[in-house]
């Protein structure tokens, strides 16, 4: 048992120069995500901006392409996320890009409910997340399925104020086709309440907005049913 | 329209719905059960950790030269012991990604590599390389299987610079007054290495700021033992 030994302090330096340097790139590496993730949710959010204004004044065809064009922004900066994540476990940088992510399913799944009436599917995301590059090399950005849910929840509150203002035009139809949504929804996130990657997430908070989304559009449908005794204008709600 | 999932024009279309979130929550189930079967691991590693800090403390009480022999048996013996379950941890991920889970096993296996270089440096006053902690504890530093974390390995060093910074006052009061210079050494040089990293805003840099408490503690025994004439500077 050696106990005074002097100490080999070069060694030490070496030692850390060389951790100093694996840190370095991968930190850098993060940094450069965490920017491309905030360009995704700035983009994002633009495009779901525009997508409210749909079905009013401005005209559509041009909103759509604008929103088609900004998708493709988005697109291309998720691609470069996925090309610094070649070779590296992606988990490793998920919290670095979770939250554009998370804006990009809003956005994309904003999109799809309007020209689809429905949910836009994980896989079918997972899917527009596979890119195809030149020499037939295949890029895929890993979306955990926690992403798409919470990116369901935020959607859910852009289909609330997207209710709220038409129910101004008395469009009780479409405020219904939002309520049942939300509600399928929210049933949905009651199933999985409690599930361990769910409750490491942003998913209560979430969960209370959606209700709270949930009970704004009710209350919604309900004034225009309300309405629609007051004139007897035939319009019905089913 | 997505057929996968739900069309919301009829009331009937709510089984489609129901059918597509089993699906999700299958995949929210996969992950959940590797977790279960993690947290098996879990437990056996904590058993490990709580044997190696019971022991620790015994050195703490007593830092005599046979305790200190004692502590570094106990501490390779039951790192012998988590060369098997780190196995097992690893048979769990097949098919995942180590970063998904890495959390479960994080914190235990910073204790853990903390522990084996503090066996390291009892035995020879050295610093345990990465790649040495690794061995002790039966995985690789290699990313293609599994193996120790970088950051958790150094987060390891500052746990071990906490309790050296403790046993340096320890082995005062049993009278050793030799050793507590040579651990003043030794954190002066690991403080001179971390501050070669440059370390960003996170958990690691956080842990590392107490960096500087332990070397003063150590400072200041070395200085009461100094100008009492009982250490030769």
């Amino acid at each position: 048992f050696i106990i005074y030994i002097r100490m080999d302090v070069t060694s030490i330096t070496e030692h850390f120069q060389s951790f100093s340097e694996k840190l370095c790139s991968m930190q850098d590496k993060y940094e450069r995500i965490v920017k491309l993730s905030r360009d995704v949710t700035i983009e994002s959010k633009r495009i779901i901006f525009t997508l409210h204004r749909v079905g009013s004044v401005d005209s559509d065809e041009d909103l759509l392409s604008n929103v088609e064009s900004r998708m493709k922004q988005v697109y291309s900066n998720l691609k470069r996320i996925a090309d610094e994540l070649k070779g590296d476990d992606p988990y490793r940088y998920t919290r670095a890009y979770s939250p554009g992510l998370q804006e990009f399913v809003e956005a994309i799944s904003f999109q799809y409910y309007i020209k689809n009436k429905s949910l836009i599917s994980y896989d079918e995301i997972k899917e527009s997340l596979t890119f195809h590059c030149d020499a037939d090399e295949i890029v895929t950005l890993l979306i955990p399925i926690t992403d798409y849910i919470l990116g369901l929840a935020d959607l859910t509150g852009e289909l609330m104020r997207s209710c709220i203002n038409e129910s101004g035009e008395s469009q009780p139809e479409i405020s219904n086709e939002i309520r049942r949504f939300i509600l399928t929804v929210y049933e949905f996130f009651q199933y999985v309440n409690g599930l361990e990657s769910c409750s490491r997430t942003d998913f209560g908070n979430k969960l209370n907005v959606m209700k709270q989304s949930l009970c704004k559009v009710e209350k919604a449908c309900y004034t225009l049913k309300i309405r629609e005794s007051e004139f007897s204008s035939g319009a019905t709600i089913t | 329209m997505s057929e996968s999932t739900f069309a919301n024009d009829d009331a009937g279309d709510s089984e489609n719905a129901l059918k597509y979130f089993n699906q999700i929550q299958d995949h929210l189930l996969i992950e959940q059960n590797v977790r279960e079967r993690l947290a098996e691991y879990l437990t056996k590693l904590d058993q490990i950790d709580r044997k190696i800090q019971a022991v620790i403390q015994k050195l703490h009480r007593n830092p005599v030269q046979s305790v200190v022999y004692e502590t570094c048996n106990v501490i390779r013996e039951e790192c012998k012991q988590t060369i098997e379950i780190y196995r097992g941890i690893n048979n769990c991920l097949e098919g995942f990604h180590y970063y998904q889970f890495h959390d479960v096993w994080k914190f235990v296996t910073q204790r853990l590599s903390s522990a084996a270089c503090l066996c390291v440096y009892l035995e020879s006053g050295q610093l345990a390389s990465h790649e040495t902690a690794a061995e002790m504890l039966g995985i690789s530093t290699k990313q293609d299987g599994f193996f120790l974390d970088l950051e958790d390995y150094l987060h390891g060093l500052l746990s071990l610079a906490s309790e050296l910074a403790r046993l340096a006052v320890n082995f005062v009061v049993s009278g050793d007054y030799k050793r507590p210079q040579s651990i003043s050494d030794f954190l002066c040089s690991l403080n001179s290495g971390f501050r070669l990293l440059q370390l960003k805003n996170d958990a690691l840099r956080r842990r590392f700021d107490g960096l500087k408490y332990d070397v003063k503690k150590v400072e200041e025994v070395i200085y009461d033992l100094s100008i009492r004439g009982l250490i030769k500077k």
